[in-house]
């Protein structure tokens, strides 16, 4: 084995024991297969391997969310290009293109706010989908004024974390 | 004056516009002299745009699995479009498609239920929205016979004991070409002593299984019996009750088997308890 051998194999290990596991759970939640999302984890962290510049110097995991995200529209693509295979029946119907990325993002998005706490996303919810006022929601929550600014402002901060987390910062 | 530890923990409310004007104004004046609060406030105004990617019942959703939130996402999309194309219900990779009262399941091998039989179990979970199922119906119609392979004749051999492959494991050539379109479907009907089964077999199409009788919850999994013995056994589905009494509930069934060789049909409860057995002649 040569040195550079050694080298790639220390990397393709590290990438697979530090991420393989999260990425599939977070793969399968949006395809919803095993099957699919482990050739998509697979392909990931091959890209990543292939492309060390790429991953040098930033934070991994949100490169391999958006590159495995990225796959897995380019899949859809692939898919409704070729005649139907056998097992395809459920992808007989398939948006298009830029509807499949939308959605996609849009899914991204939601789930980062599932990773945030419940009152984080409740305040969310009164404050921004509701259009309420700090005074408002103090009164619909039932919690102070200040209680409502401060927690709206940590949902932000977690949010913004969740979404750079995830390869998704504004 | 507010302190710049204020400011902060208002930047958030100010930021999403929640503060009143007399607040937003103080922070305004403080933002004006400060750079370190003027950082922070850039960090958080990009927020927003990502908000407004989900709707406010996505984010009700969201404790609920994300893969429901992605099918109400494209589900929305498509129907805010309207571009008269067809409605994915069941996004991204997903073996089983619900469509309103409609599932879709896919035949697969009893002995290997490892991708196909946890979504198609999802499927009723997803197919929980009537408005949105009404418009997939018409929709989808045409286009979904049209963009289906003929799975039975590509299965020319009726092999003894053989259940379904996994769907990925034997991709089948695609023959669409043969498909015939318009040619009627064929009925069988059975009964027993509480239960009515009907299902329609139509060339190139999935098999259409509607059931009376049959108490909502119940998982079922529909039984394809050959000529020569061999048994398919499909993915399980849940009756649900709203569509089901109203008597459009329809379960659409992928069988192998060729339609000639096709002996009977059995639907089968949760514990393999025979509810009904379907004659094909």
């Amino acid at each position: 084995m040569s040195p550079a051998g050694t080298a790639d194999e220390e990397l393709v290990r590290t990438l697979f024991d530090e991420h393989a596991g999260p990425l599939y759970g977070y793969v399968l939640r949006l395809t919803g297969d095993p099957g699919r999302a482990e050739d998509i984890v697979q392909e990931t962290l091959l890209r990543a391997w292939r492309h060390p510049e790429a991953i040098s110097g930033r934070p991994i995991r949100a490169w391999l969310f958006t590159v495995a995200r990225n796959l897995v529209v380019d899949q859809h693509r692939a898919r409704k290009a070729r005649p139907q295979e056998a097992g395809d029946e459920a992808l007989a119907v398939i948006p298009a293109d830029d509807e499949l990325e939308k959605a996609v993002e849009s899914w991204a998005v939601a789930e980062a706010l599932a990773a945030l706490r419940p009152e984080h996303r409740e305040v969310l919810l009164e404050v921004y989908y509701r259009g309420r006022s700090v005074k408002e929601a103090s009164a619909t929550l039932g919690i102070p004024a200040g209680t409502v600014k401060s927690r709206t402002y940590y949902a932000l901060r977690a949010l913004r974390l969740a979404l750079e987390e995830r390869g998704l910062a504004p | 004056m507010m302190t710049c530890e204020e400011v902060r923990l208002s930047l958030g409310a100010y930021t999403l516009g929640a503060l009143d004007a007399e607040e937003a104004q103080e922070v305004e004046i403080h933002l004006a002299s400060c750079e370190g609060c003027t950082d922070e406030l850039m960090e958080l105004e990009g927020l927003p745009v990502f908000l407004s990617k989900v709707s406010e019942k996505d984010v009700e959703l969201v404790a609920s699995p994300p893969r429901e939130v992605l099918d109400r996402l494209l589900n929305d999309r498509v129907k805010r479009h309207r571009r008269g194309r067809l409605l994915l219900v069941a996004a991204a990779s997903v073996a089983a498609l619900a469509v309103g009262g409609t599932v879709l399941t896919t035949l697969q091998d009893r002995t290997q239920p490892t991708s196909a039989a946890p979504a198609a179990q999802d499927a009723p979970a997803s197919a929980v929205r009537p408005s949105e199922g009404e418009l997939a119906a018409k929709e989808s119609e045409p286009q979904d016979s049209a963009a289906r392979p003929d799975r039975s004749r590509a299965a020319e051999k009726d092999e003894p004991n053989a259940t379904m492959a996994s769907p990925s494991a034997s991709p089948l050539p695609s023959v669409s070409a043969e498909l015939k379109m318009g040619e009627p479907g064929r009925a069988f009907t059975g009964e027993s002593k509480d239960v009515k089964a009907t299902v329609t077999v139509s060339p190139g199409m999935p098999l259409q299984v509607q059931l009376e009788g049959v108490p909502p919850g119940t998982e079922c999994r529909l039984v394809v019996v050959s000529k020569a013995g061999a048994k398919e056994v499909s993915a399980p589905w849940t009756v649900r009750a709203a569509s089901y009494e109203a008597g459009a509930e329809v379960f659409k069934v992928q069988s192998r088997t060729p339609q000639e060789s096709i002996r009977s049909f059995e639907v089968r409860d949760a514990d393999g308890g025979l509810l009904v057995r379907i004659t094909a002649k």
